[in-house]
């Protein structure tokens, strides 16, 4: 039985290798094996499966798989890449909402009455801003101290 | 005759682990932070109260020290109107102060449960199985504003917490459900608004831009298109952003 060679794309830009599925009934199923095969046999001379993957399929319809699933992979990649920037900003936000629960628990900061402060280190929108907050807060706090003593 | 004016106020539970109490005190600063006037309430446990409560709050109540004890501050509300929101959230738009005007015309509002693939994504458990077919959860429980000078609404309180407490501690399941639904407290909003009849007329309302009263962290924000760097899923800041999830509940000081 001839076999039978479907959705080949090249593996390389030298379009000499190609990647398909070869495909064979088993009972009234269809199914299918990849396989990867060379232009040229080990001992130099043309590979007929290669050349029977193009009379099967044509070089343009493997040119249209390949831009195909190059597309596809792009768009995966891109697609990672967004996950991973949207988990990582979700990250951040709740890292810097437990840094700010840990931080009002500080005996200094949690006694302290500047309200103002306190919300200004509330809505503090990175961990940088919030020390920078925190700072001024306790520093506000000595200062305070001081005067008192 | 002046009819008298309900009183409103907001309820916050905390209870079980002590990160739940910092955070609600949180909560509650942030809401004081755009409404220096509210009046709230805080259900807690007494080992994790110190005099912070009771300066932010009206009210400082005792409860258990169940982990879901909400549904019971939510029946022990000392307001007629109020808006309840989970400990694990933050208060981050001065919108907060339009809260009690979604409720004239309804006996509760809630968040709904939106069948968008972001949200479906972020649910555990939504969809499921029942005796009747396909069901879905349809209300959000973080956040819920409600009418209690009904009685009705006192009723629908009261059944909330009690079926809720029979799923937890007897493991009630309702026959033809599976077991997994029944631990969640939305699956008690469903089966109280689904399958008691006393409760087919109670009028539920929702609230505009939905989510942005209840907005959860892993809704997540737009990467790219014109509303790059904007919170998914509303059309503005979030009023109520809720931190499920992802808040550190092991925090001990």
């Amino acid at each position: 039985m001839a076999k039978v060679f479907k959705f080949p794309f090249w593996e390389n830009y030298q379009k000499d290798r190609i990647t398909c599925k070869l495909v064979r009934m088993e009972g009234n199923r269809e199914v299918g094996d990849t396989v990867v095969i060379n232009k040229f046999q080990e001992d130099g001379t043309e590979n007929p499966d290669f050349n029977e993957v193009i009379k099967q399929n044509t070089i343009e319809k493997i040119d249209a798989n390949t831009a195909e699933r190059e597309e596809r992979h792009r768009n995966r990649h891109e697609e990672e890449k967004r996950r991973a920037q949207e988990r990582k900003q979700a990250q951040k936000l709740e890292e810097l909402f437990n840094a700010k629960l840990e931080i009002f628990e500080v005996d200094t900061i949690k006694d302290s009455k500047n309200r103002k402060l306190k919300s200004k280190i509330r809505r503090a929108k990175n961990i940088y801003e919030m020390m920078a907050y925190t700072t001024m807060l306790l520093q506000d706090e000595l200062n305070e101290e001081q005067a008192a003593q | 005759m002046k009819s008298k004016q309900p009183s409103k106020g907001f309820v916050v539970v905390a209870s079980k682990k002590p990160a739940f109490y910092y955070s609600a005190l949180n909560l509650i600063e942030s809401l004081l932070d755009y409404m220096p006037d509210a009046r709230v309430t805080l259900f807690t446990e007494d080992r994790f109260k110190d005099e912070r409560a009771e300066e932010l709050c009206e009210h400082v109540l005792p409860c258990g020290d169940h982990l879901r004890e909400k549904m019971y501050g939510i029946l022990n509300t000392p307001y007629d109107h109020t808006f309840y929101i989970d400990a694990d959230c933050e208060i981050q738009h001065e919108d907060i102060s339009k809260v009690f005007d979604f409720l004239p015309g309804n006996d509760m509002v809630f968040v709904k449960l939106m069948d968008d693939p972001v949200s479906m994504k972020c649910f555990v458990e939504k969809d499921f199985k029942g005796p009747d077919g396909d069901e879905t959860l349809q209300l959000c429980g973080g956040v819920c504003l409600y009418d209690m000078t009904n009685p009705l609404v006192k009723d629908f309180m009261q059944d909330w917490n009690d079926i809720f407490r029979k799923q937890e501690d007897e493991g009630w399941v309702p026959e033809g459900f599976p077991k997994s639904i029944c631990r969640w407290d939305q699956f008690t909003l469903w089966w109280l608004t689904h399958k008691v009849d006393k409760y087919k007329d109670i009028k539920i309302g929702e609230f505009d831009d939905n989510y942005r009263w209840n907005w959860f962290t892993n809704f997540r924000w737009h990467q790219d298109g014109p509303n790059k760097g904007k919170h998914r899923l509303v059309n503005d800041h979030p009023i109520v952003v809720h931190y499920s999830n992802a808040m550190n509940k092991e925090a001990v000081h």
